[in-house]
């Protein structure tokens, strides 16, 4: 009979060991794949041969052991004495990592294939404010890992309820067994839909992964000048036919965009319960995560002209993190279209938004863009100066007014598009010319307000506005700085009279 | 519960007007000590270039020694900069807290201020490096859950202050928590 309780401490499910030990073994090919490749290429003789074979023999041996240890010592526990979550871990050195109920911010799951043929869940728990952003639990079954989840959040809104000053309403909720029930609404990602956003996303990503692959192949090879001689002779190929491989890189580029993007969202399943938005993705990594209305503290909205088209919507939820690296701490959710996005804003944000004006930059900062783009072609036109007989003028007359033209529409729409909406509860900052971006920001979520003035700003009295959230800054450029003050008094007041909890 | 956060308030419309405005708080100066904690520190590292500087004069060649001479007179002109820089900074720094909130103002090329709410912050902490023991002030931070941008650290307060500061707004944090 298992422990539904989770109030001893318990082992992960038995075939952990199985995934402790590949893992480990993983781990130790991937450190010494260049060794065998090594002696591949060498000429072994019987001796070396082995010695090699008794190394590895040890090593595997060594490996199973530490395997072993790391399985029986690792061990956790929900206290209900001290209100915490415990996890004892350890093999040489003994870690016990205590999470009070409190800090608790999501628990999620997570698989990568192994997990997936041997049928096991990763349980992460994340917290907020320690630098153990996340515990791991890297074996249980899905029953036992749906009940630690299910119980953990149970116990971290209960802890939070108590300590905030307003009660959640409903109280007739956290019966633990609110079991996963029937989703309210669903919406599931087909792979065609993944593959036609992958076709219209940045292709320059995909170039990058190559560049970034090629050289990190270079690194490892640099050990065998041989093989780094051979590998050198492909670029003589390449120099031949310049056009030809650029197009080649864009193609595998734009492959690579697709594929990336397929794994990545591959059976993205979002599932709306009664407190919590489920989504589940990923080939590689499959992860599962809950997210809660009461959480998130950014939303991003995002789709290009062709995308827009198409329906497909981007969705990056921010939520709370201790650290800088608010990035990390966002969940993408790519391929909606509009009626799911407006669902998952209404699950989040209940009320309608209305706003009731806009605020736009001073005109100022155009003219200051423009001209900052100016900046190389007069630096290009100084060099020129010295060497004009090296160019042809009207070569360069003629890309130079292209560029004057690209950069002036640029940056008349970058300008046209960068608005900031004010609503009673939101702000929602509008920005991008391609990439057309809608961030919403609850105002009751905002942690401070922040106006700059640079020195020259202050004849034209403008000012450059940042509202900090906890997931993220919003900043705002140029703006009239008497137009705005009211605002930010309204926002600071509106800050100060909620006692609704920001997290 | 407060009356307003709940359903009566909800016009927009509300007298805009007559909320608390930010801009016509009188700020508190932050210490002239702290002034001299940045001439120090500023002058400390325009030494070691200066020293680098005499270096080169004695150990270079005598070709060198006009991009000596230009980079000796950048170098006094950054650090005639800095010092007017460092005053101008202590004379446009204030701060000032209100019933609800912490303003802290500083910068005098890039000038910012930033609110924020008691009900948002973390922990406040007061600290002294060892020019400030030396000086006899300290520094008072202020901690968000908006990552550094929104962190507010107030320097140059004495340190009788600084420590009757932190309780008034642990207190009030409190209040809210």
């Amino acid at each position: 009979m298992p422990d539904y309780y989770f109030s001893e401490p318990q082992r992960q499910s038995g075939v952990g060991l199985v995934l402790i030990f590949a893992t480990s073994l993983y781990h130790i090919g991937r450190n010494l794949w260049v060794l065998v490749f090594y002696f591949a290429f060498k000429e072994v003789d019987q001796r070396m041969l082995f010695f090699g074979g008794a190394a590895l023999m040890l090593v595997l041996l060594l490996s199973l052991g530490y395997s072993i240890l790391y399985f029986l010592n690792f061990k956790f526990h929900l206290d209900e004495k001290n209100q915490e979550f415990v996890l004892q871990k350890g093999v040489f050195s003994s870690d016990v990592i205590n999470i009070p109920f409190e800090k608790i911010q999501q628990v999620n799951f997570r698989r990568n294939i192994l997990q997936r043929i041997i049928g096991v869940y990763s349980v992460v728990v994340e917290t907020a404010g320690s630098q153990d952003k996340e515990v791991e639990i890297k074996a249980l079954s899905e029953e036992k890992a749906n009940l630690l989840a299910e119980k953990l959040m149970a116990r971290a809104e209960e802890e939070r309820a108590e300590t905030s000053v307003e009660v959640e309403e409903d109280p007739e909720k956290i019966p633990a067994t609110t079991a996963k029930a029937v989703p309210q609404w669903e919406h599931k990602v087909q792979l065609w839909t993944l593959v036609k956003l992958g076709l219209t996303s940045n292709y320059l990503r995909g170039v990058g992964i190559i560049v970034a692959f090629y050289f990190t192949l270079r690194e490892q090879f640099m050990f065998n000048d041989e093989l780094a001689a051979q590998l050198q002779e492909p670029q003589v190929y390449f120099s031949q036919g310049k056009y030809l491989f650029i197009i080649f890189l864009l193609l595998v580029g734009m492959l690579l965009t697709v594929g990336e993007t397929v794994v990545k969202y591959f059976g993205l399943h979002l599932q709306k319960y009664k407190d919590t938005l489920q989504v589940e993705m990923g080939l590689r990594n499959n992860t599962k995560v809950n997210l809660k209305a009461s959480r998130i503290q950014l939303l991003q909205v995002l789709t290009n002209p062709i995308q827009k088209k198409m329906d497909l919507f981007q969705v990056k939820i921010s939520l709370a993190s201790s650290e800088n690296d608010l990035e990390k701490n966002q969940v993408k959710i790519a391929g909606l279209p509009p009626k799911v996005v407006q669902q998952v804003k209404n699950y989040f944000y209940q009320t309608e938004i209305r706003e009731n004006f806009r605020v736009k930059p001073s005109k100022y900062l155009l003219i200051r863009r423009i001209s900052r783009g100016l900046i190389p072609l007069v630096i290009l036109s100084g060099f020129l100066f010295f060497y004009a007989q090296l160019v042809m003028l009207s070569w360069v007359v003629g890309i130079a007014s292209a560029y004057v033209v690209l950069l002036c529409i640029y940056n008349f729409y970058y300008f046209r598009r960068l608005q900031l909406g004010i609503s009673e509860e939101f702000l929602i900052r509008y920005s991008g010319v391609w990439v057309q971006k809608e961030e919403y920001l609850e105002v009751f979520r905002l942690q401070a307000v922040s106006v700059s003035q640079p020195l020259w700003y202050k004849k034209r009295g403008l000012v450059n506005l940042t509202f900090h959230s906890a997931g993220g800054d919003v900043d705002f450029p140029m703006v009239k700085k008497e137009e705005v003050q009211p605002i930010l008094n309204y926002l600071i007041y509106k800050i100060e009279v909620t006692e609704k909890a920001w997290m | 519960m407060d009356p307003v956060a709940s359903s009566e308030f909800s016009n927009f419309e509300l007298e805009v007007a007559s909320l608390p405005r930010v801009e016509e708080v009188k700020l508190h100066p932050i210490s002239k000590k702290y002034l001299v904690k940045l001439q120090v520190g500023t002058s400390i590292s325009f030494m070691f270039f200066a020293v680098g500087l005499f270096l080169g004069y004695t150990f270079l060649s005598a070709q060198f020694h006009t991009y000596l001479f230009w980079a000796a007179i950048l170098l006094v002109l950054l650090f005639g900069w800095s010092i007017f820089n460092n005053v101008m900074y202590v004379k446009k720094s204030g701060y000032a807290l209100r019933e609800q909130d912490i303003i802290f103002k500083r910068g005098f090329l890039f000038e910012k201020t930033t609110v924020v709410p008691f009900n948002r912050i973390q922990h406040v902490t007061v600290e002294r490096s060892f020019l400030d023991k030396i000086l006899n002030i300290s520094s008072l931070k202020v901690f968000t859950a908006g990552g550094s941008g929104s962190d507010v650290s107030v320097p140059g307060i004495k340190p009788e202050t600084a420590t009757s500061l932190k309780e008034e707004i642990s207190g009030r944090i409190y209040n809210h928590a």
